[in-house]
């Protein structure tokens, strides 16, 4: 659902909260079947707490950050902020732990026990067992328990997304189902995830901008540039000429920042060098049109 | 096509860096501003809300299971139930007093020193002076009434606003007294600069979300492209900022004019919302 509101009645806190809304909403439409909610909780609480510390130390170099500030700053209690401090992954990254990364989607927590897991493994071959559908330990029934005790899912239902992601065959006349593919890709393709990368860049580097504006005074003139121009009463029919004529339009403008950026290019790399650049892009929603 | 353990794995966590370096810099920018409880509350609801939607976009006129969810989700279908319950009884997130209430532990403080009568002088038309301690209009009886939460001590408030200047401590009469009446969070400043840059990554979210699920047909994608140079020298920078920014400035017009020559005159329902966003960014993350 696109957040279409009128905020002229709204308190400068809900302005805020939809503000936030909006932006958590169009980041986790774009990760639904990537990442779980479970998952990306850990990571956003533990991030959290890590720049909340970060944040108060700088505020305060060399002293300790008291957890009852931390507290303070998250609204988690003390008992629990002691709980994230003491995670494995705290203050380390997350795409270098590999708990973490063969957790990221329940599915993905299956492959990772069928393959990983003596029980479910052949002790001849080493390779993941074929294993039967249903009853007690060694099925795939067992094998959800065992990876994902999360109450209300079905071994049925993972078997179907597993069969439609080309991970595992269903043997229908014997009731048995093996492991073809011990694969998660978060994309279906190479492509998709370079292109998610890359998008993910661009994400990063506009919150970058916006926090570099916050931090500057405003009208000073050290704000970086970022502002955006659209139409909400753009006609369906419309919307192909127009895609077709910005296309055209932002690619010659990109060519042009490409050549005023070049004289500013140094010729040698050294350490103290900056990168800086301009992102366009194209964006289109069902209109937000008030009153509609 | 087979993809390799290793392969796979990588994919996971080139994913996996990209998103943490976006919600890192995304939670840097609202320490402060919300807290990390209510940030989870709404994650959960959003994330919940939009797995209804794509799995009924995916099957059409069917009801949604709550087992799909939680497979989708890897949170248990009773937790699901409390979520889609909260959906269907409150208000939108931004509309709800009692999410908004607890949106950042100081806020809560700060909304009843300014709004509660105990607290307030209204006569005055400002905020009481309070005593520290006690029990009637005191400052610990209202940090009392805004924050539950274990760990937290009317000292610990007291401290951290302190820390951030916005209140004054009497030490001889044991009181304390508000200094800054305005919002002390957020000020309209920067909560312009947050509605419009938050809005925009929103936009380049979907723009993002857009292409990936078209990749393989270049005339649907959305125009999505950055120029950049790692190699700029810092005493030139300035330099670089005021020509980048003379010349977007120029295409900004230019992209106006575009637009509005495709834009009705009138607003219709069934018409879409269509723009360009650019900006200008700089990383010296690389710079040692």
């Amino acid at each position: 659902m696109a957040i279409a509101d009128n905020t002229a009645d709204l308190p400068d806190v809900a302005i805020l909260t939809l503000a936030v809304e909006n932006v958590f909403r169009k980041l986790i439409r774009l990760l639904l079947g990537k990442i779980s909610l479970k998952k990306l909780q850990e990571m956003i609480q533990v991030i959290f707490v890590e720049e909340a510390e970060l944040s108060l130390q700088r505020e305060r170099p060399g002293k300790n950050v008291p957890l009852s500030t931390l507290a303070v700053m998250t609204g988690f209690d003390t008992r629990t902020l002691t709980k994230i401090k003491g995670r494995r992954n705290y203050m380390k990254p997350f795409h270098e732990e590999k708990r973490f990364l063969s957790e990221i989607t329940p599915e993905c927590s299956v492959l990772d026990i069928w393959e990983s897991n003596s029980k479910y493994r052949d002790a001849k071959t080493g390779k993941p067992r074929a294993l039967p559908i249903r009853g007690k330990f060694p099925s795939f029934e067992s094998l959800i328990n065992d990876s994902n005790p999360t109450r209300g899912v079905t071994a049925v239902s993972f078997l179907q997304r597993l069969e439609a992601s080309g991970s595992i065959v269903v043997d229908k006349a014997h009731n048995t189902v093996r492991m073809i593919d011990k694969r998660y890709t978060p994309f279906g393709s190479e492509d998709q995830t370079e292109n998610a990368k890359i998008g993910m860049a661009a994400v990063g580097n506009l919150v970058d901008t916006i926090a570099h504006n916050l931090s500057t005074t405003p009208h000073s003139g050290e704000s970086f540039y970022q502002r955006g121009c659209w139409t909400n009463r753009l006609e369906k029919s419309d919307a192909t000429e127009l895609r077709s004529i910005i296309r055209k339009f932002l690619a010659k403008t990109d060519e042009k920042a490409r050549k005023i950026m070049k004289p500013f290019e140094q010729e040698h790399i050294s350490s103290d060098q900056i990168t800086a650049g301009i992102s366009f892009f194209y964006f289109e929603e069902t209109s937000q049109n008030p009153g509609y | 096509m087979a993809v390799s353990d290793k392969t796979a794995l990588r994919d996971v966590a080139i994913l996996t860096r990209a998103v943490e370096n976006v919600f890192r810099k995304l939670i840097r920018m609202l320490i402060g501003k919300i807290s990390l409880k209510k940030l989870q509350e709404m994650i959960q609801i959003i994330f919940v809300e939009e797995t209804e939607a794509k799995l009924r976009t995916e099957s059409p006129g069917k009801n949604v299971a709550l087992g799909d969810i939680a497979l989708q989700t890897g949170v248990d279908t009773r937790t699901i139930k409390k979520i889609r319950t909260y959906i269907a009884v409150n208000e939108p997130i931004h509309r709800d007093d009692t999410f908004l209430d607890g949106f950042m532990p100081l806020f809560k403080v700060f909304d009843l020193w300014m709004n509660d009568k105990r607290y307030f002088d209204q006569k005055a038309g400002r905020p009481r002076v309070l005593a520290i301690e006690g029990e009637d209009g005191s400052f610990e009886e209202m940090v009392g009434s805004a924050i539950q939460s274990r760990g937290l001590t009317t000292r610990t408030v007291l401290k951290r606003l302190k820390e951030i200047d916005v209140v004054e401590v009497d030490r001889d009469a044991d009181t304390v007294m508000l200094k800054q009446e305005d919002n002390i969070f957020i000020s309209k400043d920067d909560l312009d600069l947050l509605d419009v840059g938050f809005t925009a990554i929103g936009n380049l979210a979907s723009t993002i979300d857009h292409n990936i699920r078209h990749h393989l047909d270049d005339d649907a994608k959305y125009f999505q492209r950055g120029s950049w140079d790692y190699q700029f020298s810092p005493e030139k920078i300035e330099e670089v900022r005021k020509s980048i920014h003379k010349y977007l400035r120029e295409a900004d017009k230019k992209s106006r004019e575009l637009i509005l020559s495709l834009s009705e005159k009138d607003g219709q329902k069934g018409q879409l919302t269509a723009g360009i966003s650019m900006f200008y960014f700089e990383d010296d993350s690389l710079a040692k």
